[in-house]
């Protein structure tokens, strides 16, 4: 997690542009990683990158200091719900009924085993609506009733689209388990 | 068991922090990009000042030159007003060969203790052709006869619906004065006894629509 200290931040405040190309060059790749998991898309995944970038940097007053960390948390923030608003746009969160899943065997194994750039690929490959449950359930950690508010969708159905996406984890990674010693992915 | 799952996915994830491999940015083009989008909003606040500010510049010019420079058109005072003279709107019908009278009304402005009285001039409606340039003096000694008359005349006269013709009148020369009255709409024709037809009954008047 990309760290910035408070002077730096006063001096993008004061829009200081070495300093703002400093946050710009610091925060594009991570950045570009999460709304990627989102959109997919390399073009929408830019376009999302450069418009979250915009308003962090045209509400940079309204951002209020905590630790180091916390304008990357922001920025992060920002870039999700503008990753939301393109998927919202494109997509009907509106999916399936509620079904009931059998328990999922444990895989953890696999999953340390792997590496982060096969995990991303492996989510990458899901359906829109079982990866952004996913992504916002396990990665930014939202709880059902959250994620349910944020994609107009009821909250019995992120659970069962958090399920499916498991679900569908666990081929792919049976798929993984399967080859061997060649690369997953590709 | 499934979060310790999830929390392996989270951390594998995050500890992703650089760019794809397969994927190349040129990062100033898209700094000058996002710097770029940023600027507009100026602007915008500069124009939206501009409105205002040109409207008070006007204003103030206005007050220093005064009205000076406003061209003397657009003064009421100043306006020369248009020539009145009966004949000065009367324009000649060129394509014409001969003109025929026209009625020309001075109305008084009405107010409620006089009675409008309406003065009836007749003017004759003159082709001016350029073959008959040298009749125009003609003209104007016709049109002062008929002026003078028509004021001699101008009492209180009842509007002829109809023009009696007696057959066994003599033809008369005809008077300019009484020419000068409005069209009649009817001509009656009187006949005497023996000049009736047979369909015709004695004293009974015969009447035609003169115009359609």
């Amino acid at each position: 997690m990309k760290t910035f200290t408070k002077h730096q931040i006063e001096l993008c405040r004061k829009a200081d542009r070495s300093t703002q190309r400093l946050v710009f060059d610091a925060l594009y790749a991570p950045m570009f990683r999460i709304c990627q998991r989102y959109l997919v898309h390399t073009a929408q995944t830019e376009d999302c990158v450069l418009k979250g970038m915009m308003k962090m940097f045209q509400e940079i007053d309204s951002f209020i200091f905590e630790d180091e960390t916390s304008l990357f948390k922001w920025l992060r923030q920002i870039v999700v719900n503008e990753a939301l608003m393109e998927l919202r746009k494109k997509n009907n969160f509106y999916l399936m009924p509620e079904e009931s899943f059998p328990e999922i065997a444990d895989q953890q194994d696999i999953l340390s085993a792997m590496h982060a750039e096969d995990i991303n690929k492996m989510i990458l490959k899901l359906p829109t609506g079982y990866r952004t449950v996913l992504n916002l359930f396990v990665v930014e950690g939202y709880s059902h009733k959250e994620i349910a508010e944020m994609l107009n969708i009821k909250e019995s159905t992120s659970k069962t689209q958090y399920m499916k996406a498991k679900s569908k984890l666990k081929e792919i990674l049976e798929n993984y388990r399967g080859e061997a010693n060649g690369t997953f992915g590709e | 068991m499934e979060h310790l799952e999830n929390n392996i996915i989270r951390k594998k994830l995050e500890s992703l922090e650089e760019l794809p491999s397969n994927y190349e940015v040129n990062l100033a083009s898209k700094f000058d990009l996002v710097m770029q989008a940023n600027q507009p909003k100026k602007k915008n606040y500069l124009l939206w000042l501009a409105v205002p500010a040109s409207i008070a510049a006007s204003f103030i010019l206005f007050l220093i030159f005064g009205q000076s420079n406003i061209p003397s058109t657009l003064i009421a005072s100043k306006v020369k007003k248009p020539q009145t003279s009966k004949f000065d709107n009367i324009k000649p019908q060129k394509q014409m060969a001969i003109g025929f009278p026209i009625r020309v009304k001075n109305k008084k402005a009405i107010s409620p203790s006089k009675k409008v009285e309406s003065k009836t001039t007749i003017v004759p409606q003159l082709a001016v052709n350029t073959k008959q340039e040298n009749k125009t003096d003609q003209i104007d000694s016709l049109v002062s006869e008929i002026q003078i008359v028509s004021n001699n005349s101008n009492q209180k006269q009842k509007k002829s619906r109809f023009r009696e013709i007696d057959f066994n009148d003599q033809v008369l020369p005809v008077n300019l004065a009484s020419e000068s009255k409005k069209e009649p709409n009817f001509i009656r024709f009187k006949f005497s006894d023996g000049a009736a037809i047979n369909s015709i009954q004695p004293e009974k008047v015969l009447s035609y629509r003169q115009s359609f």
